[in-house]
């Protein structure tokens, strides 16, 4: 087991290059928003080549597309197609961005780019200030169409494109260094200056303008995505697990272990939790049931047997015990045939607090819950993941659980995991 | 003492920690974004998820990550963060390296 120099520098290169794309390469979403400005300046001039052909040949445009295109119209208002795209277009690209980010740039995992805005903070910060620039224009460019409709007047629509000209320079450097905000605040400013609605032959130069930054932007983006899909071809093409770890347990696996849950609550506190949380339950999971049957019914029978009938099918979930083996971990209800989990399907296994305990295992969702033992206790409580959920559980003797886990892991991963990868329970 | 055995006290004062190649894999990787979630460093390191896990834990142990672990949706997620102390640490032991590297070469001259 050896590592090289070449290794470490290609790990430190993939990281920071794949990294980029969460912050200072924009890649799809630039080519996106260049797309649909490109889109917008394109409605624009295209109107008026539509309504220079249609006045030159004698209204041949049938009336739905004279309609759609505001043939004849020079006020935006009176231009469905273009104003519905000025004002949707901005947030249309948020959404698309958040699209490409999820499925396209964060496909193997989130990894943040070191930067001015690494804290948490700073980063929601530019969001807000992103959504709030895109609402800006939705509703301010809404008003002005409301009140250009009626009055004809321009004075909002001029006032809303010099607000959003002013606003990237007012909120400095970091609003307008990075490419995707860069695509954000020209779309907004071609919809605003298309919201402003002055005479289309005014906007000829400035529309142009915009088609050609937005033809830029599109192609620095096609250029930034071909250099993220190689970073992509980089990663996919690593061996698995190269590097192993040198302290193996190599130990067989055992027979199979039993761990029966722990119940009883650890003290006081644990106690008055535990009562709590199973107050809470029975009433919004059994009581407030058979209390509307009662009412709906009039019957007290039918609203006791609602009770007991719950009762059953809950008690039917619960986990009397855990059994792990070289196999996987399964899981047995007091009725019904125990679950089964594969090491190959098991992410993870690890220690979890008191609050996650509450929020994520007692009291959401409720039925079935994750915690699905008659556990009093809100400490000592296991996390198990695998593809696709994850669920809690209490083990009576946690080193043991532990130990188990570790081999078990250890064993999938061919001997090599360490014991140590069990992690004592988490502290409240 | 010949210049060799001058290349090994170096040796001796390496961070132990830091030494093991799973976890210099994964420190190197840290040092180089703000942070990063389990699922990358698990694909850029090719470590196994058992092992990945079992490493991390030992860093934060010694104090030079910081975990995160948060919620997707109903998918549990788990990022990382190198700390300042991590950060030193992996800078101290590339200059020792270097420095024995750099020993040893003038001992092969």
């Amino acid at each position: 087991m050896q590592i090289t120099t070449d290794d470490l520098t290609r790990i430190g290169d993939l990281t920071r290059r794949y990294a980029k794309y969460s912050r200072s390469q924009a890649g799809l979403s630039a080519a996106w928003g260049g797309l649909c400005l490109t889109l917008l300046a394109g409605l624009t001039l295209g109107h008026d080549l539509a309504r220079y052909a249609a006045d030159h040949h004698h209204g041949g445009t049938a009336g739905f597309w004279r309609f759609l295109l505001g043939l004849g119209e020079s006020n935006v208002a009176q231009r469905p197609l273009l104003s519905s795209a000025a004002l949707a277009l901005p947030i249309f690209w948020l959404a698309g961005r958040a699209w490409v980010q999820r499925h396209v740039y964060e496909l193997h995992g989130v990894v943040t780019e070191t930067g001015p805005e690494i804290d948490v903070g700073s980063r929601r910060a530019f969001r807000v200030l992103e959504i709030g620039m895109a609402g800006l224009v939705m509703l301010g460019g809404g008003i002005h169409l409301a009140f250009a409709a009626s009055a004809a007047g321009q004075a909002p629509g001029v006032l809303l494109a010099v607000v959003v000209a002013l606003l990237p320079p007012i909120l400095g450097p970091r609003m307008i260094s990075l490419p995707d905000r860069q695509a954000l605040i020209l779309l907004c400013l071609g919809s605003a200056t298309v919201l402003s609605g002055g005479p289309a032959e005014s906007q000829l130069v400035i529309m142009l303008a915009y088609a050609v930054l937005g033809s830029a932007l599109i192609v620095s983006g096609i250029r930034a995505h071909a250099r993220f899909r190689n970073v992509k071809r980089e990663l996919e093409a690593l061996p698995a697990d190269t590097i192993s770890a040198p302290s193996g347990v190599g130990e067989p696996m055992p027979e199979d272990r039993s761990f029966a849950p722990r119940i009883s609550p650890r003290d006081g506190t644990d106690l008055a939790i535990g009562l709590l949380m199973a107050a809470i339950q029975i009433a919004l999971l059994f009581m407030l049931p058979s209390l509307a049957v009662f009412m709906l019914t009039q019957s007290g029978t039918l609203g006791e047997y609602t009770f007991l009938g719950e009762l059953i099918v809950f008690v039917s979930f619960t986990v009397e015990k855990v059994t792990i083996g070289r196999d996987g971990m399964r899981f047995h209800r007091i009725f019904g045939s125990p679950r089964f989990l594969a090491w190959e399907q098991i992410a993870a296994v690890e220690a979890v607090g008191r609050r996650e305990l509450i929020l994520h295992g007692w009291l959401w969702p409720l039925f079935p819950p994750r915690e699905m033992t008659a556990c009093f206790s809100s400490v000592g409580h296991y996390r198990i993941s695998w593809d696709g959920g994850y669920c809690y559980f209490p083990p009576h003797d946690p080193r043991q659980f532990e130990e188990c886990v570790a081999q078990g892991l250890g064993h999938r991963d061919g001997g090599r995991a360490s014991p140590d990868a069990r992690q004592s329970p988490a502290q409240p | 003492m010949n210049r060799n055995e001058d290349a090994i006290p170096p040796l001796l004062d390496l961070d132990r920690v830091v030494h093991e190649p799973a976890r210099l894999a994964i420190l190197t990787a840290l040092f180089a974004a703000d942070s990063v979630e389990f699922l990358f460093l698990q694909k850029v390191t090719t470590l196994s998820k058992g092992n990945l896990s079992s490493h991390t834990q030992k860093l934060e142990a010694a104090g030079y990550l910081k975990t995160k672990k948060t919620f997707r949706g109903r998918m549990p997620v788990t990022s990382f963060h190198i700390t300042e102390k991590g950060r030193v640490a992996l800078e101290t032991y590339q200059k020792q390296m270097q420095r024995f590297t750099e020993r040893k070469l003038g001992a092969g001259e």
